[in-house]
């Protein structure tokens, strides 16, 4: 199987998903994106632990979202982003703590975010980082002491 | 003699739990400021704290870290929205404040609590902390229950009539105030 990856939605599709007649697609999506991340984050030694985690009502959306997407543009990349989490979390319970695995959370998580960014500042861009600035926690610090 | 657990959130997350969660507040512990060698950097209260303060002093708004941050806490607001706590054009409102507000909401706060008095039945351990990090989640911590520390930033009259005020009991401002102050730093 191929790492388990984020599948970000593109740009053109950003824009259909908060065009106002997909409103309740954009909240299925953004309720799917944050149980995604408070799960994947939860695996994460350099993210920071989610500041809401609720492993009950993170299963509960992760069940029910996709579903709601059905019949959008969006349903297949959701189902293959709660796909990747599922076999990130069985990566997880099998190998914790090994750089792959970690590498995979990170990535998974980088990629989420970095939706995240696309669509709060759509239709302008996020801000792009300086070349090798890495993410999550350890970047962040490298790119403080760099100064 | 008290056991002191710490843990570092941006003030945002302070003034929702304080103004909009029946002031419960979702809490990470670690047993010590700093847990070096024990803890991930994902749970040790100094290194947050210090990713949060460099870029709320820098007014970085691009700072990657806070991306994680924010994201959480839309995620909180959804919760409540969908058990029913908070109606939703308020959780519309904040979900907007949590996304997309300024820098200075961002400014890291640090929660001491006695560890002696959180009941071991409310001591969640998950994750890191059943491999031996030394880390609890406290879902459900009440006011009476930790000493919020502030590093500075107490000349801001903002911070001190969302925050500072409230934490000494002096005001008691409506919830729908302080979202309309939220919202002035939103942009």
């Amino acid at each position: 199987m191929n790492t388990p990856a984020y599948r970000p939605l593109s740009r053109e599709l950003i824009g259909v998903l908060l065009s106002p007649e997909n409103t309740a697609a954009e909240q299925s999506w953004s309720r799917l994106a944050g149980a995604l991340h408070s799960n994947v984050s939860m695996l994460s030694v350099t993210h920071p632990r989610p500041l809401y985690w609720n492993d009950e009502f993170n299963r509960q959306r992760i069940a029910e979202e996709p579903a709601r997407l059905r019949g959008t543009p969006f349903f297949e990349p959701a189902v293959a982003n709660v796909r990747a989490a599922q076999e990130i979390e069985r990566m997880a319970r099998e190998r914790r703590g090994t750089p792959e695995v970690q590498d995979v959370v990170e990535q998974y998580l980088d990629a989420l975010l970095d939706e995240f960014d696309a669509i709060r500042f759509y239709p302008e861009r996020p801000p792009v980082r300086p070349a090798g600035e890495e993410n999550g926690l350890a970047g962040d610090h490298r790119a403080v002491a760099a100064r | 003699m008290p056991r002191y657990y710490y843990g570092t959130v941006p003030v945002l997350a302070w003034i929702l739990n304080h103004y909009f969660y029946e002031r419960t507040h979702y809490t990470w512990l670690a047993d010590a400021f700093y847990p070096h060698g024990t803890n991930p950097g994902s749970s040790n209260p100094y290194q947050i704290y210090g990713l949060l303060y460099q870029p709320w002093a820098e007014l970085d708004p691009h700072a990657r870290f806070v991306r994680d941050m924010r994201r959480s806490l839309v995620d909180g607001v959804v919760a409540r929205e969908s058990a029913g706590k908070l109606d939703n054009i308020t959780a519309a409102r904040l979900k907007r404040v949590c996304a997309s507000v300024r820098i200075d909401l961002f400014y890291p706060v640090l929660y001491r609590v006695d560890i002696g008095r959180i009941s071991r039945s409310r001591r969640i351990v998950a994750n890191s902390g059943l491999e031996g990090s030394r880390e609890f989640l406290v879902s459900d911590l009440r006011e009476s229950e930790f000493d919020l520390l502030l590093a500075d930033n107490d000349r801001d009259d903002y911070f001190a009539d969302l925050v500072l005020c409230e934490r000494e009991g002096e005001v008691l401002m409506h919830p729908m105030l302080a979202l309309a102050l939220l919202e002035t730093k939103v942009g």
